[in-house]
């Protein structure tokens, strides 16, 4: 069967068949009849099949995979059988989940136990415990002692607890594992952590343990369930997939606060956005705000309470990440006893944290996925049968665009796909470390258990090999060996295994994908926080550098205590790069939808306006209002250039006041499939005009610029037609991406994390922890030296590989530039402007910046050397001979000359 | 008697060439003063000065739970050779910091920094300036035969680390700070390049250890103020002259003052 899709939904009786008496009383008083989930799950859970089951919030998930369990567990006390160990393994990404869970368990639980009772029977108990970082000594002594027969725990606690000596003995009877949220985990290191301690748990259980997987609105789920239920001897498990969200009703509508999104200041825009914010919380009971940043809750929070003081002072939370967690526990409590009219989060309570009742929720601006979309309006609505209610308020005309199109795909569930890590190899260190701890392995049965894996299937022999080489230290002498392997490694009998005292110290204490992180909180000088930047970058910054940070310009003023000052500087352009970016990127196949909606527009604006308005509102769902916007926005594209489509690229060069030469590339392809073709792409200009490239880069694409080069020709530094066609030939994208990380801040950030997770560099070490600066001083000494002796050394090629492929879109972008490179996508390029188009505003404005630098780095030094002495002989000239001699007014001394003075030095005694 | 040469156990690493170019390129800023690309100092066309090898960096890094391998020695072996082969000078002064910080049972550590000194001896006559890293390292220094001094005096200058005050009349050249610049171009792309300081009073040198990143002395506004080390205090640091080294090559970058007043930079 492998991957298949639920085509049968049982009768109640069928499934009732299933439960034994007691529990089947118990439902049947309870609920009455089964949620369509159940009808799909419950039977075939029962009978021993691996079921992904995705289905709305109040659909009975949870007892749709919990079920079959309980009732087994029921049956064994019944006929005497229970016995001191775990049966139902339960893990979910989130501690807050966990609570939660423990409490829907005991309480039926605690129901049919009573109803038994009265029936005269005496049953053992079924325990339930909760095992996280956050479980006390006591508690864990206690469940070593009497095992709870449900466990319910973290992917990061279950890593851990597969090599705590007496612990993991409890794991050998698992029959029944279930994964929560599964959605988030798939898509980055925690889950590809999680499936590899799933394979290395199971390899312990003589009876394969069913697997159930629940996750929100997903695709593809065939993916998603390859990636739960992972292969068997090279074969995928079989997984049955159950999606019922289409029970639920969505009402989703996109808004523009104000009729003119092009002319209505920024000031009036929020204005409006408020009232109207005001208006939908005044008309539902409870309103769950969504925003894309930290940052952008607490704003909202403080200036819902600035414009409507005595209204909102109490009823109005904030739950975010960056919060406390007696905050978020005490906002949580707050939303399920009703007592909040409002609360705004960012993307803490997108997952299934019991939030109780919502009956609308908001989205301030573009959620760039439509899966997170249909995720933040699927917490409205909370019983089955009421509709889901979303509405989108829009900030600015790019954002209008992207909306109109999200929602209407969302209406069609249209959802767009994840992307699944592949072969990380530093995760895989971390595993292989992990099996060392537990016996002495054959190498051939450690690669056959890691292949089981789905994001491990294709790892190679050699992969596995050069892990194993350098934690066992073999880039060492032997001596030093002692000091740092964390294995032993006999590559003749193809054996490895534990080595020293300390290597299980150091796997509790290093284990875990999240890398630590410091950030300085960026405030404005009358105290507003605009946001955090990391320690790095800081440093980095001088006076009156201007820039970008969550989609905003700043100049920054100072920083002193882990606080960084600026200055609001709306529009200016930025003096450095920031290669990061807290923005959400817009997701590869909403970004398509849009490409497509562009010629969808640009035939309309043919038509008189007022049948283009009609047809327009009819086919997104739009008030009057908000389509005219778009129309606008449409009609200036028009008049100054060309409107791009999915079947015309435009490209435009234009020359700014700085003398840079810049090419606007409205690729909409999302930032990170941008992010890789325009850093290729930048390497292969810098070697055509011996430079270095500055890229911005946008969801909605990217630019170019360069300092105009200094032939007497201008022309010759332009890029001709030909060169901006070669640039899509996708042969060589992935060299030139490759080639254009070098040296970036990005590369040696991105090392570090790699490094620490691949157990290069421990964060605690002998009972110290290291900190995140030296954490990052290591990995640049480190990344200098691996890189000089191996160029395949696996944390290196692990940073590239997460880089291109996680962090950017490498597949993606190749994909797009096979479409322009094969014709199907017309490169149009316009010329000699001095300004680009309106739809380039937002993406030249508040791009993400970074620097490809060119690769002749003897030129480049030379180039900046001869740079730095013209400006100086400049000024000279233009302060005249005069003061020639004093080349700066800081410096208070002449140059030295020749001679030294024999004058005594004496430094001063210190106070 | 070992080679230096020679890897020691492990050819893939301690066989590796360095692949920046070993030709040696100078300037003299003044005369009897010679600044190289290698990092190094030529004094009075007679004593070559080297300052921060930090050996011994990577065991230290192992003790604190970093897993990198060792290299520098590698990569500072050959361009001590290329050096002493290009001068033939009389005498070498290493200018403290000879070795990071050694723990006593990395005997290894000990062995190989005893080999790189016998190297120089071999060819000139060595002293060790004492640096502040420099703990127990007298006898290591004695079994090779090389002096341990807290300062080293020539006609016209101090040799010292410069992690102390000083009090001296001659010119006082130290190691210590790792001095760096670091400097922007116009799209925003930074370049970091370890740099020689020149002033009437003081001079000082970058590290020769190539895993040192430096200390950027262009920035005035975060990084540790005007004066890095004791030494400098009461020195115009603006009026400094910047000798920065990149690629194999030294340039001339006129005075810090005229470095820092480039907005923009």
């Amino acid at each position: 069967m492998s991957i298949k899709t639920a085509t049968q939904q049982y009768t109640d009786k069928e499934t009732f068949a299933t439960l034994s008496p007691e529990v089947r009383v118990w439902f049947e008083g309870k609920f009455g009849s089964f949620t369509p989930p159940q009808r799909y799950a419950v039977k075939e859970i029962h009978e021993g099949r691996n079921v992904l089951i995705s289905s709305p919030t109040g659909s009975g998930k949870t007892l749709s995979a919990f079920l079959a369990s309980i009732n087994e567990l029921f049956l064994l006390a019944k006929t005497g059988k229970l016995e001191d160990k775990v049966y139902v393994l339960y893990v979910s990404p989130l501690k807050a989940l966990n609570n939660d869970i423990e409490r829907n368990l005991k309480e039926p639980l605690a129901e049919i136990y009573a109803q038994a009772k009265e029936k005269g029977l005496d049953l053992p108990e079924i325990r339930v415990g909760v095992r996280t970082g956050d479980t006390p000594q006591k508690e864990r002594a206690a469940q070593l002692r009497k095992s709870p027969h449900i466990l319910i725990t973290t992917p990061e606690s279950l890593a851990i607890n597969l090599i705590a000596p007496k612990f993991s003995l409890l794991f050998h009877d698992i029959r029944y594992i279930i994964v929560d949220e599964i959605h988030s985990l798939a898509d980055n290191k925690r889950g590809v952590h999680l499936s590899l301690t799933l394979e290395r748990l199971c390899a312990h259980i003589p009876k394969e343990p069913v697997r159930v997987g629940l996750s929100a609105t997903i695709s593809p789920m065939e993916e998603v369930a390859r990636f739960l239920v992972g292969l068997r001897n090279g074969k995928e498990r079989d997984c049955l997939i159950v999606d019922v969200n289409f029970i639920k009703q969505l009402d989703i509508k996109v808004e523009s606060p104000v009729k003119d999104l092009i002319y209505t200041s920024t000031k009036d825009t929020n204005l409006a956005l408020y009232h109207r914010l005001d208006e939908l919380m005044d008309e539902h009971r409870t309103t769950l705000v969504f925003t894309n940043t930290r940052s952008a809750t607490e704003r909202v929070v403080f200036h819902l309470k600035k414009h409507f003081g005595d209204k909102y002072v109490n009823d109005i939370g904030a739950h975010h990440s960056s919060l406390s967690k007696e905050v978020r526990l005490d906002v949580e409590s707050k939303l399920k006893r009703g007592e909040l009219k409002c609360v705004v989060s960012s993307t803490s309570l997108e997952l299934g944290i019991d939030i109780g009742y919502i009956d609308l929720t908001v989205l301030l601006g573009s959620p760039k996925s439509i899966s997170r979309a249909l995720q933040r309006i699927g917490r409205s609505g909370h019983k089955l049968h009421e509709q889901s209610k979303g509405r989108i308020l829009v900030l600015d005309r790019d954002d209008l665009v992207e909306c109109a199109v999200l929602a209407r795909e969302s209406r069609k569930r249209n959802v767009d796909r994840i992307h699944i890590p592949m072969g990380a190899l530093d995760v895989l260190a971390q595993h292989l470390f992990g099996l060392s701890l537990e016996q002495r392995w054959e190498l051939d049965d450690a690669i056959s258990l890691v292949r089981r894996a789905y994001p491990y299937k294709d790892i190679t022999e050699d992969e596995v090999v050069r892990i194993l080489r350098y934690l066992s230290g073999s880039y060492e002498e032997l001596e030093a060996r002692k000091v740092y392997g964390k294995l032993w490694f006999d590559e003749e009998s193809r054996q490895f295994g534990r080595r020293g005292r300390m290597a299980r110290a150091i796997y509790y204490t290093n284990i875990g994908v999240i890398p630590d992180e410091v950030a300085a909180k960026v405030m404005t000088t009358s105290g507003e926080v605009k946001g955090k930047l990391e320690e790095e970058f800081v440093e980095q910054l001088k006076h009156g550098d201007i820039f970008v940070l969550g989609g905003n310009t700043y100049e920054f003023l100072k920083s002193s205590q882990g606080r960084v000052i600026v200055e609001p500087r709306p529009g200016a352009h930025p003096t450095i790069p920031a290669w990061f970016s807290e923005m959400l990127p817009l997701s590869y196949d909403l970004a398509g939808k849009v490409r497509e909606f562009r010629g969808w527009m640009a035939q309309r604006m043919d038509l008189p306006k007022a049948r283009a308005l009609k047809e327009l509102q009819a086919e997104f769902d739009l008030d009057k209002r908000t389509a005219e916007a778009m129309w606008g926005y449409f009609d200036e594209q028009r008049r100054f250039s060309l409107i791009p489509t999915d079947q015309e690229l435009l490209v435009e060069e234009v020359l700014d006041e700085e003398g840079r030469v810049n090419y606007v590339f409205h690729t909409t392809v999302g930032r990170r499939a941008n992010d890789a073709l325009s850093r290729a792409f930048a390497h292969k200009v810098s070697k055509f005009i011996s430079a270095n490239v500055r890229v911005t880069i946008h969801d909605n694409g990217f630019v170019l610029s360069y300092p105009m080069p200094p032939y007497r020709d201008p022309e010759r530094g332009k890029l001709k037609d030909n060169i901006l066609q070669d640039l899509w030939d996708i042969e060589d994208l992935e060299k030139e991406l490759q080639a254009a990380l070098h040296n970036t801040e990005i590369l040696k950030r991105r090392f570090r994390h790699v490094a620490t997770r691949s157990l290069l560099i421990l964060r605690n070490y002998l009972g110290y922890d290291m900190s995140v600066g030296r954490q990052q001083r290591a990995a640049n000494i480190l990344f200098k030296v691996v890189r000089e002796i191996d160029r395949d050394f696996p944390a290196l090629k692990e940073t590239y590989r997460e880089i291109m492929r996680d962090a950017m879109d490498l597949e993606n972008a190749k994909h797009y530039a096979g479409r322009v490179a094969a014709g199907d996508i017309t490169v149009v390029v316009t010329r000699g402007g001095k300004l680009p188009s309106p739809f380039a505003f937002n993406l030249v404005a508040v791009g993400s910046t970074d620097v490809v630098m060119m690769e002749d780095r003897k030129l480049m030094i030379r180039n900046l050397h001869r740079r730095v002495m013209m400006q100086l002989e400049e000024r000279e000239a233009q302060a005249g001979p005069a003061s020639a001699a004093k080349p700066s007014p800081k410096a208070k001394a002449p140059r030295p000359k020749a001679a030294p003075k024999p004058k005594a030095k004496k430094a001063k005694p210190r106070a | 008697m070992p080679d230096p040469w020679e890897p020691l156990t492990d050819g893939r690493i301690l066989g590796y060439t360095p692949r920046e170019p070993m030709d040696l390129q100078s300037v003299k800023p003044e005369k009897g003063i010679e600044l190289t690309s290698l990092h190094a100092a030529f004094l009075d066309d007679s004593v070559l000065v080297v300052s921060d090898l930090h050996l011994g960096l990577e065991a230290v890094l192992h003790m604190q739970g970093v897993g990198v391998p060792k290299w520098q020695r590698g990569v500072m072996v050959p361009r001590l050779d290329a050096l002493l082969r290009h001068y033939n000078p009389e005498r070498v002064v290493v200018n403290g910091d000879f070795k990071h910080n050694f723990s006593r049972n990395l005997g290894q550590e000990w062995r190989e920094a005893a080999q790189v000194l016998r190297m120089l001896r071999e060819q000139a006559a060595v002293t060790l300036v004492k640096g502040n890293h420099d703990n127990y390292i007298e006898s290591m220094a004695q079994s090779a035969g090389v002096p341990v001094q807290p300062r080293v005096e020539l006609e016209r200058f101090t040799l010292v680390h410069g992690h102390e005050e000083v009090d001296s009349d001659r010119r006082i050249v130290v190691g210590h700070e790792h001095p760096a610049i670091m400097l922007r171009d116009e799209v925003g792309a930074r370049v970091r390049m370890p740099c020689f300081l020149v002033g009437p009073e003081v001079i000082a040198l970058p590290a020769f250890s190539p895993l040192s990143s430096g200390t950027d002395v262009t920035s005035t506004v975060t990084g540790r103020g005007e004066h890095f080390t004791p030494v400098f205090e009461g020195v115009d640091a603006d009026s400094l002259r910047v000798f920065a080294v990149g690629e194999g090559e030294v340039l001339d970058f006129r005075t810090l003052g005229e470095l820092r007043s480039i907005r923009g930079l």
